[in-house]
């Protein structure tokens, strides 16, 4: 016997492949300009002499110009150290993804690509090709493959990469130098976040807010421009793959508990909640990782708690605890894992609910 | 009343039917398909060669004999086509074209024995579907509500105002009777937009209902009237053009033994309402309809109806449309559009992705994601938990369509309804 539906929706797993990857264009090339431009700025601060590393020697030593960067300076630059860790970041979850499906003998995934752009973009340019291969080999193996692919997993294989480089080389991502993809270099114009020696809220005021909205700080290759960022979202959300009520809660999180610790008072606790919005990798994290459908809660109501609990709990890592400056991945990764629990509680709710209406 | 359903979907596919109603389109076989009753198991009365006029029994409940089933024109019934285990698939009957039906004894008073009985002489009872389950009602049972659907969402359905209009008599006598029957409370649901004309007179309650598609659904209906729990609960629906039916009997003391459907659909000439025998072949309604000749035609909507095909070709008893569309080689049998990268592996079921868009389309009150998730594994009680005794088929059709795993969930929902009703599970311990 068969049975309609007789028409399907155009929604399909290769249609959110597509989107997600349209969403993360504008970011793509934000990360291309600013890391290239923030590497030329460097450059010309440390007069050239920091041009030691293997990359700038074999390509670049005598063509950039660095003093009065060009447009195509700009982009060359960016790609010498965004494309070697996408590249490697392919290679390895590939390999993985090409185990899995060749031993499970179910179709390869070619949602891998999206794994690995995700993951580079929240590498810093000089992340080293064995803690891209490390973190991803962890990642495509535990949260990815044994659970059967795509869809099927509870942790965003994306995050749990970063997550095992920034817990098993704690300075791998936060080393300042690495933040420039110039070798050697150390003299970073930091965000606050990183310093964690506010007083008096001077430190942030080095840099002007819209600098961290469009992007020209230096920070995580992907995550500087909340503006392509931005872009991605409405993508996402245009698209339906994301949910409006998970990217609100966590709005919404952010600013109660940065109003919170704004009335305590004192150091990093006085940033107020719009410069949380964009500095370090929040941004970034909160529209394409936190709302990964697969991995969220699948209730709307789950969704609005998932939500808020992201961005209070980012918040609260970062002002109380100095060793977690940016503290969006562990925050994401907590969250992550209470998901489960968040839907399992929402469905008891609605039982509960279904019981009581006939009484 | 007014329930006003926010979330929904409208489906557009071809153009909408023109509300003027053709005369009859005789049909040179009708049949009983065994689809169309679950949760009975049928047995042939009238073997094949016996002639039978319109209104005479030719099937019955194995187990509730005192349930009959009745052929909707005269002639002979030619074959009972039957399939795995024997099930009954179809039981063809070929019109002689006469038209002699059966005349039934109308007594004078009403009451609710009478009307029973009555109902089910005629086979009218089979009309009555309840819930959990869908099955038919067993007679005798008190349900907690019996909801008189006059509302009709599905894409490019009729629209019951105009066929009410049309028989405004027999429908007011049909719900007047219905009001007899002894059940606590009726409700009439109809569209917000539906001016409907009839004797206001019986303790009908009427409830407008407004909103996109699940809004005319008899799942969205027990959601906001009147939910089901877990105390062997039933709640009966009935159809509004079973109604007239019934009305027409009561005036003029034989069922009326027609309906009106819509032909419509992308691979129709021209979509409009027309009047054809209950049961009646798609091959007599389709004649010289068609646009192309090789179109998938379907018994009811696209969302919720069945492929007409081989035994099984004729329009469904609850069905009030046939719709036609284009056959195309551009998907697989799975519906997923044939990409670079899934060419050849269509068996192999996509991972449901939790996306919104399935909330947006589920029905109301029900948390989609954990159902069909509970579905997929075949977690009876999860599932029943989550509200899946007020629920049949028709009511996931729209996540079926929209869940971007192409996955079926009505046959998963019905195999676990099934086993359900097999262990009792509508009632917790």
């Amino acid at each position: 016997m068969e049975a309609g539906p007789y028409i399907r929706s155009t929604n399909s797993i290769e249609r959110i492949r597509v989107l997600r990857l349209l969403a993360l264009l504008p970011v793509l090339i934000a990360a291309t300009g600013n890391t290239g431009y923030q590497y030329l700025l460097a450059l010309a601060d440390d007069g050239g002499k920091g041009a030691d590393g293997w990359l700038e020697r074999f390509l670049l030593v005598d063509k950039i110009d660095f003093a009065s960067p060009g447009l195509l300076d700009v982009i060359v630059s960016g790609l010498i150290h965004l494309l070697p860790v996408f590249a490697m970041a392919l290679f390895s979850a590939g390999v993985w993804e090409w185990i899995f499906s060749e031993k499970r003998n179910r179709r390869f995934d070619v949602g891998v690509v999206y794994t690995a752009l995700l993951f580079t973009l929240l590498m810093p340019p000089g992340a080293t090709f064995f803690h891209i291969a490390f973190g991803i080999s962890f990642a495509m193996v535990f949260a990815h493959g044994i659970f059967g692919g795509e869809g099927k997993s509870f942790l965003n294989p994306a995050l749990v990469a970063v997550a095992v480089v920034q817990i098993s080389f704690p300075s791998a991502l936060t080393n300042h130098p690495l933040w420039t993809g110039l070798n050697g270099y150390a003299g970073t114009k930091n965000l606050a976040l990183y310093d964690q020696q506010i007083s008096n809220g001077t430190v942030w005021s080095e840099f002007e807010w819209w600098d961290a909205f469009f992007g020209t700080t230096q920070g995580l290759m992907g995550t500087t421009s909340v503006l392509a960022v931005l872009a991605g979202a409405a993508v996402l959300i245009y698209g339906r793959i994301a949910s409006w009520r998970l990217l609100v809660g966590q709005l919404f999180g952010v600013i109660v508990v940065a109003a919170i610790a704004n009335k305590m008072g004192g150091g990093i606790l006085d940033m107020p909640w719009y410069w949380h919005l964009v500095m370090g990798s929040f941004a970034f994290a909160a529209v394409f990782i936190a709302t990964d459908p697969s991995t969220s809660s699948s209730t709307n109501t789950g969704r609005w708690v998932q939500g808020f609990l992201t961005g209070a709990l980012v918040v609260f890592i970062r002002v109380v605890n100095p060793s977690h400056p940016d503290s969006v991945i562990p925050a994401l990764l907590l969250v992550s894992m209470l998901v489960p629990l968040i839907d399992h509680i929402v469905v008891w709710f609605n039982i509960r609910w279904r019981d009581l209406r006939h009484d | 009343m007014r329930v006003h359903i926010k979330k929904g979907l409208n489906l557009r596919s071809g153009s909408i039917p023109d509300n003027t109603i053709s005369a009859i389109k005789q049909a040179r076989t009708c049949a009983l398909l065994g689809r169309d009753y679950p949760g009975s198991r049928l047995q042939v009365v009238a073997d094949e060669g016996t002639p039978v006029k319109a209104g005479e029994p030719v099937l019955c409940d194995r187990r509730r004999p005192e349930i009959l089933f009745t052929s909707p024109v005269s002639g002979t019934v030619t074959a009972a086509h039957r399939g795995a285990r024997r099930k009954l698939i179809s039981l063809e009957i070929t019109s002689d074209g006469k038209g002699d039906s059966i005349q039934f004894d109308i007594p004078a008073s009403l009451d609710h024995d009478n009307i029973q009985r009555l109902m089910l002489q005629s086979g009218l009872w089979a009309t009555l579907r309840s819930r959990p389950f869908g099955h038919i009602p067993t007679p005798g049972r008190n349900p907690k509500a019996l909801l008189v659907t006059a509302i009709d969402t599905q894409p490019l359905a009729p629209d019951p105002a105009v066929i009410i209009s049309k028989y405004n008599n027999e429908f007011s006598c049909g719900l007047k009777t219905l009001c007899d029957l002894g059940i606590a409370s009726v409700f009439l649901c109809k569209s917000v937009k539906a001016d409907l004309k009839f004797d206001d007179s019986c303790r009908a309650e009427v409830v407008e209902f407004d909103g996109r598609h699940p809004a005319g659904l008899v799942g969205t209906m027990i959601h906001r009237l009147c939910p089901i729990g877990f105390n062997n609960e039933e709640v009966w629906h009935m159809e509004y053009q079973d109604v007239i039916s019934l009305g027409h009997m009561i005036s003029t003391s034989r069922p009326w033994f027609e309906r009106v459907i819509s032909l419509a659909g992308p691979a129709v000439k021209n979509p409009r309402l027309i009047s054809v025998p209950l049961g009646a072949g798609i091959d007599d309604i389709t004649d010289g309809e068609l646009v192309d000749i090789s179109a998938r035609v379907i018994s009811g909507s696209v969302l919720s109806g069945h492929t007409a095909f081989g035994h099984e070709a004729s329009l469904g008893q609850r069905h009030r449309q046939v719709t036609a569309i284009f056959n195309t080689d551009s998907t697989q049998s799975n519906g997923s559009p044939r990409t670079l990268f899934n060419a050849g592996i269509g068996d192999e079921a996509d991972a449901l992705i939790p996306t919104t868009d399935l909330d947006a389309v589920a029905p109301p009150g029900i948390l989609a994601v954990p159902l069909l998730r509970a579905l997929l594994v075949g977690d009876v009680e999860r599932a029943r938990d989550l509200g899946a005794l007020e629920l049949v088929e028709e009511d996931l059709a729209l996540l079926s369509y929209t869940c971007p795993s192409k996955t079926d969930y009505g046959p998963l929902l019905r195999d676990l309804l099934e086993q359900m009703y097999k262990e009792g599970l509508s009632a917790r311990g």
